[in-house]
């Protein structure tokens, strides 16, 4: 029994380095024992240690019970049974040992696997940033997947502002297109950027990496990729479950990347939100809320955009001449029209005292949008200079007709007497005279009001109406006479939304 | 972000203790690193091993295979295992696979050093 208590002690051995120690004691003692010089132990068809030389040697049977583990010996040096016996089974104790610890690693990196799918949903639930979510992400991938190398590309498809968004995170360049960037990366770079660009719906598996890409509801929004597969002491290569499982990671990546885009336009919006109600705000302050009218003159005005800023100005100026009187409609809406209106009311206030006249003034203008607007944009407008003899000079650019309203009734349309300015090179714009005995009235109005539909039958509310509007209620005061024909209007179109601009300037003489 | 490169060094020895940073992706290469020194580590006489993981956020399996070979190692040798300032990510990685059963898992160094170190 003590010939073979050095060999039982072995068992106790703990191993190392992969379980490759105990083997080797083993064959050590085995060799010390019988005197070889040399010899190869194994199990099955595995060669488990060797030392020296024992090729074309007996092969002898060590008894585990379980395994078949074998021995060769050089010299034809012959073990004793009882030896044999000890070997197989501190080899078969040992076998059995490395098998458990092996079961309950892979079993516990099913656990891990399993945690890192749950943790990873909860952490990219928790941020909307996409370069964190692409961190998380390949940390994650790369670590699971015992990737040696693993990157994530952002695309352009997920709508981010790659250059600002990854600055500092990639350090290779971005694809040559621009339509890709490196977003994180752990152990170095897997893909060129051409081929980040190239990587087809179904992936890339080749030997030693595999790639997909990250699709959501609006197409391509990034790309993942690993390389080299580690196992102990070397690699190998990605496997198709491999591939599977990444797919995984790249449906939870979709979701939380489509997340943050929806997040981020959601902020962009409310900043537009924030910087059309600053731009509505200026806009107001541009028109006038009180008017320096002539002695014996009252002057009133509204106007109400169809969104945040609108295409219709007005101004009154005073001039050594007279008062300049402006309501202008530009073409479209929005912001595009806001920027030309606002354009259109600085050109008033700068050329209406140094113009000789009211056509002259017209012409003026129609040259100021000739050469600071697109060809396509276009302002109707009314230009009037009032005196205080009650003589009123004005052009109509292709503007709905003016009203003059007398005390009794009676009106007189003042038609356009040239082309909407900005519209045609050539056009004049000759000033026509009209005289206000005391008591009349001039209401100038875009043709929001004229043809706003009804909510009926989408007829407009016409010409005719704002007559009738505006001498009905010719005798209240002006803001009155403004707010009725509003009222009309709204309840022509049933209180709709409003589909243009709505603007009323209007002036009266007073009564005797 | 970046994580390219492994980095290694043991900050501080003293007797039974020494104290290993250990910066970058725990994957193959860094394991054997970290077991070689390790195992260095124990030969010169050291029993207590502090790997500190403040500049670690990932770790495969196969870094884990071998941290848990380090551990075996030093069980054998009748020594200590012990890792600091751990991401929580590597934590739950720790924990999962077995290595909190047997090594000392501290929230910083200055924890881990004040329970390591044997008072005076």
């Amino acid at each position: 029994m003590s010939e073979v208590a050095p060999l039982l002690e072995l068992a106790r051995l703990h191993t190392r380095e992969g379980g490759a120690l105990l083997p080797r004691a083993v064959l050590d003692e085995l060799l010390r024992h019988t005197g070889a010089v040399g010899g190869v132990l194994g199990v099955g068809g595995r060669e488990l240690a060797r030392a020296g030389e024992a090729t074309g040697s007996q092969r002898w049977e060590l008894l585990s019970g379980r395994d078949e583990f074998w021995l060769e010996l050089a010299g034809g040096c012959e073990p004793e049974p009882v030896v044999r016996l000890a070997a197989g089974v501190v080899l078969g104790s040992w076998l059995m040992r490395e098998e458990l610890k092996e079961a309950r690693f892979a079993e516990r990196r099913r656990l891990w696997e399993v945690e890192s799918l749950r943790a990873i949903a909860e952490a990219l639930g928790g941020t909307l940033d996409p370069i964190r979510i692409a961190e998380e992400m390949v940390l994650r991938v790369a670590a699971l997947l015992d990737a040696r190398r693993g990157e994530i590309w952002l695309t352009t498809g997920g709508g981010w502002r790659l250059g600002s968004a990854v600055s500092g995170a990639a350090t290779s360049a971005p694809c040559s297109d621009g339509s890709c960037t490196v977003a994180a990366r752990v152990g170095g770079a897997v893909l060129t950027p051409a081929e980040a660009a190239a990587v087809p719906d179904e992936g890339i598996l080749d030997e030693t990496r595999m790639a997909l890409p990250v699709i959501g509801r609006r197409g391509r929004l990034a790309v993942l990729a690993l390389a080299e597969r580690e196992v102990r002491g070397g690699t190998a290569p990605f496997t198709a479950t491999d591939l599977d499982t990444l797919a995984l990671y790249a449906a939870q990546a979709a979701v939380a990347l489509e997340n943050a885009m929806l997040h981020g336009e959601a902020l962009e919006r409310e900043r537009l939100e924030r910087e059309l109600e600053l731009a509505a705000s200026i806009q107001r302050q541009l028109l006038p809320a009180s008017f320096a009218a002539p002695r014996g003159f009252e002057i009133a005005a509204r106007s109400d955009a169809c969104r945040h800023v609108g295409g219709d100005v007005y101004d009154v100026v005073t001039t050594p001449r007279g008062t300049v009187l402006m309501l202008a409609d530009v073409a479209g809406k929005g912001v595009p029209a806001a920027l030309m209106a606002s354009s259109l009311h600085a050109a008033v206030h700068l050329l209406a005292a140094a113009c000789p006249d009211i056509g002259e003034l017209a012409l003026r203008l129609h040259d100021h949008l000739l050469v600071a607007t697109p060809a396509n944009k276009f302002a109707t407008a009314f230009v009037a200079c009032l005196t205080a003899d009650g003589t009123l000079e004005y052009v109509s650019a292709g503007h709905n007709p003016a009203l003059l309203v007398f005390a009794d009734g009676q009106v007189e349309t003042l038609a356009p007497v040239g082309p909407p300015l900005g519209l045609l090179p050539d056009s004049t714009y000759p000033a026509q005279r009209a005289w206000l005995p005391p008591g009349t009235m001039l209401v100038a109005y875009t043709d929001g009001l004229s043809e706003a539909p009804s909510a009926a039958d989408d007829e407009d509310f016409g010409l005719e109406r704002v007559r009738a509007s505006v001498v009905a209620s010719r005798h209240e005061p002006l803001p009155v006479v403004i707010d009725r024909l509003f009222a009309a209007v709204e309840r022509h179109t049933d209180g709709a939304a409003l589909h243009d601009d709505r603007s009323v300037l209007a002036l009266r003489r007073s009564g005797m | 972000m970046t994580v390219d490169t492994f980095e290694l060094g043991v900050a501080y020895r003293d007797g039974r203790l020494a104290v290993i940073e250990v910066a970058g992706y725990i994957n193959n290469e860094a394991g054997e690193a970290i077991a070689a020194t390790a195992r260095r580590l124990v030969e010169e006489g050291h029993r207590t091993l502090l790997f500190d993981l403040e500049a670690t956020r990932i770790i495969n399996s196969i870094g884990i295979s071998l941290l848990l070979e380090v551990l075996e190692m030093l069980l054998e040798a009748g020594g200590v295992l012990a890792f600091c300032s751990l991401s929580p990510s590597i934590a739950k990685t720790f924990q999962i696979m077995g290595l909190s059963q047997y090594a000392r898992i501290y929230e910083s160094r200055t924890a881990a050093l004040a329970a390591l170190t044997p008072s005076p």
